[in-house]
């Protein structure tokens, strides 16, 4: 037995530090970015035309104040709404939509599924376990009680969505041409905290006394004993490691969508574009419009006008308009 | 605009051709077979192996240090653009960073399963001995994994500072932790005929000269076969830098050879290792060793150097070489024996034990090598790691 093993107390704390300090710094950077133009996407009608009778439904869709845009944003986080919508994504060639909402359901059940895993987890730091997290554990694996201990519905079902997101990533062509190395690291890192978690419950089956006593040792700041170190399974320490690095790379990754989402400007204005008028904070009160002002640059040539009429827009992107004219101005969809 | 470098467009392989898949199942296959043996081995115990008392370290070891040189000089390969500016070279930065990840995770492989029950690869944290070279590889080679990841990571981010300083570190840290593996064979001072300073050098010389051997050959087929654009003067740049190390190389076994033939200690041990064949050591060293990188060499300097063929087979001889010269380097130190307490009289007739690898041993490393190129047939797939073409940097420019 060595001292060496006290990494593994320290390692939480440290990644946890790297997760708030990360999350705090990019929340800051969102929330002080400009938003110059007024842009909520909806496919709804505003109530300025009373003759429309709105819903509730078409209130969502186009929130005209700050309550049904908050409200919009509810949907859009719990039930992600936008993904469900998204029926456009893939395009045959004919020109057919292809319905791709099995994202959506694949999507849901992995982050409910997480969310359910989560609050199980606090059977190990909390000390006696409430019951709402027993009622939950219960409800889990209320399916699957023909073995022992009961098959945990939600951990299944995080490994096939888990399996599905990453399938899509690596077997669909469009996908796997526009998925970054950072969208893969992430669901290994996942992939392989299911996985180990999976198999310390129900094929290897590890001592979780000294597992419970060390959790309650970090939420306590106590250190454990050397004892409850050294009986620790491998199979534990490598499910912990990567849940401690993940949480460690969250501010780093994509799975800062958990803050970024609340900052989606399509998502959390109103649509009161002819209520309001929507100030640019870069440019909040000009006495001569920014595009007389300062111009426009493109490839190293600054263009000046007061309205972006035609002839200068042809003389900026010549080559590309051009190139277009020559096509007849027929704009075909990419094939794939 | 874009006079100094131009962009280079790394793309994923489109990968649905029978022959990727063919290629992918064929390595797939070796694996599996490798993956039977060991478990063969688990549940049948070392007997399955041609290990024994005497001979602990043998072809498992070997592939650890052949795995540990070509991840390392994979890495200096990948930082010739970013720690060198060998801008040209950018090219391969990314595949062969890929590589020594990859490489990396094989040696730590072969670790695992020489150890026999993988838990027991803990026990470095367990039982910490601050001054056993072996608790601080494990640190090396995992650290060495850690940072593979991050500088491919800054790569694909296009941080050109962040890759820069991270290729700088990583090229150290790949001498450090090569230099570490040689340490364990070269620092053991109780055996004369491990015990070298000579070993450390060499063995990041020909880390560099394996590494070049197995990407040459590699980049020339996935770019023949993915039907990309490629310069051949690049991998004979490349393959110039491997036929000065197999010279250095071949230099330093003279050297080491003169030096053990000489020493009391250990000069019977080493004629016997060179001239009688009661083991393959023997032919490994002559023919494997030496024989491939003189051949390597006279191809290299033959009219046939600058052609295709002449290249690839070139550094796959250099590559199998290399892994001979491992081989030679850790059985024989076990296998023929060594004077325990010099200038004592040891009351024990001198005998080899010989060792020679089973089909078991084997499989798990040519398993272990399959994986690394299944990774790599996956990766090129699912990462952009590839480049568009593999031409000279200035070439592009004029195109442009």
């Amino acid at each position: 037995m060595s001292d060496a093993l006290y990494v593994f107390y320290i390692l939480p704390y440290v990644a946890f530090a790297i997760f708030v300090v990360g999350t705090i710094y990019r929340v800051l950077c969102w929330a002080k970015s400009a938003v110059p133009l007024k842009i909520p996407t909806t496919a709804g009608q505003q109530p300025t035309f009373k003759f429309i009778k709105r819903t509730w439904l078409d209130k969502i869709d186009s929130p005209s104040n700050k309550w049904w845009a908050f409200v919009r944003m509810l949907f859009e986080v719990f039930l992600f709404r936008s993904l469900f919508r998204n029926t456009r994504y893939y395009i045959e060639k004919g020109g057919k939509n292809v319905d791709a909402r099995w994202l959506w359901l694949f999507a849901v059940l992995f982050h409910y599924s997480l969310l359910i895993i989560v609050l199980r987890h606090l059977r190990f730091f909390t000390n006696p376990v409430p019951d709402f997290v027993k009622t939950i554990e219960y409800l889990d694996g209320v399916l699957g009680v023909a073995i022992v201990p009961p098959l945990l519905m939600t951990g299944v079902i995080a490994l096939i969505a888990l399996a599905f997101l990453w399938g899509r990533r690596i077997l669909l062509a469009k996908e796997r041409c526009i998925s970054l190395p950072s969208d893969h690291l992430i669901l290994f890192f996942m992939a392989v905290i299911l996985v180990s978690g999976l198999l310390m419950r129900y094929i290897v089956k590890i001592d979780l006394t000294y597992v419970k006593m060390f959790a309650l040792s970090i939420v306590k700041f106590t250190p454990p004993s050397p004892e409850v170190l050294a009986n620790l399974h491998p199979l534990f320490l490598v499910h912990f490691t990567f849940v401690c690095i993940t949480i460690a790379y969250i501010p780093f990754s994509k799975v800062m969508h958990f803050a970024g989402i609340w900052f989606s400007p399509t998502r959390n204005m109103p649509n009161d574009n002819r209520m309001r008028r929507h100030v640019n904070p870069w440019d909040p009160n000009p006495e001569v419009p920014i595009l007389a002002r300062e111009g426009i640059t493109v490839a190293g040539v600054t263009y000046k006008s007061k309205k972006l009429d035609w002839e200068t827009y042809y003389e900026m992107y010549k080559d590309q308009l051009d190139e277009i004219a020559e096509k007849n101005y027929t704009l075909k969809a990419e094939e794939f | 605009m874009g006079v100094e470098v131009p962009k280079i467009d790394f793309t994923k392989i489109e990968g649905r051709s029978k022959g990727y898949y063919v290629i992918c199942l064929i390595w797939l296959i070796i694996c599996v077979i490798g993956a039977y043996a060991y478990y063969l081995i688990w549940i049948h115990g070392d007997q399955l192996t041609g290990l024994n008392n005497q001979v602990p370290w043998g072809f498992g070891i070997a592939a650890v240090c052949y795995f540990i040189g070509a991840s390392a000089g994979s890495l200096i390969v990948s930082a010739l653009s970013g720690v060198f500016e060998k801008e040209e070279f950018k090219i391969f930065s990314r595949s062969a960073a890929f590589f020594a990840a990859a490489m990396i995770v094989a040696a730590m492989g072969a670790i695992f399963t020489d150890i026999g029950n993988p838990e027991n690869s803990l026990n470095f944290l367990m039982h910490f001995n601050p001054t056993s070279i072996f608790s601080w590889n494990a640190f090396l080679y995992s650290s060495y994994f850690v940072v593979c990841v991050v500088y491919l990571l800054a790569q694909f981010e296009e941080k050109k500072f962040l890759t820069r300083c991270i290729a700088v570190f990583a090229v150290a840290w790949a001498v450090l932790v090569h230099s570490g593996t040689g340490g364990i064979i070269g620092f053991i001072y109780s055996n004369d005929f491990y015990h070298s300073p000579l070993t450390v050098p060499l063995f990041i010389i020909s880390a560099i000269a394996s590494g070049l051997g197995l990407l040459i050959p590699t980049y020339i087929l996935t770019f023949k076969w993915t039907r990309r654009e490629y310069d051949l003067d690049l991998f004979w740049t490349l393959t110039k830098i491997m036929g000065a190390m197999v010279i250095i190389l071949l230099y330093c076994f003279i050297v080491e050879g003169f030096e053990k033939g000489y020493m009391p200690s250990s000069h019977e041990a080493f004629l016997r290792m060179i001239m009688s064949p009661e083991t393959p050591v023997p032919y490994v060293y002559w023919f494997g060793q030496i024989g491939l990188m003189l051949l390597a060499l006279a191809i290299m300097l033959s009219p046939y150097r600058k052609t295709e063929k002449g290249i690839f087979v070139a550094s796959l001889l250099v590559a199998i070489a290399v892994f001979c010269e491992r081989y030679t380097l850790v059985v024989p130190g076990l296998s023929y024996p060594y004077e325990i307490f010099p200038g004592y009289e040891v009351v024990k007739p001198f005998h080899i034990v010989p060792y020679f690898p089973t089909w078991e041993e084997w499989a798990i490393v040519l398993g272990l090598l399959a994986g690394v190129y299944l990774a790599y047939c996956i990766g090129i797939k699912i990462f952009a790691i590839l480049p568009e073409k593999a031409v000279k940097v200035e070439e592009v420019s004029k195109n442009e």
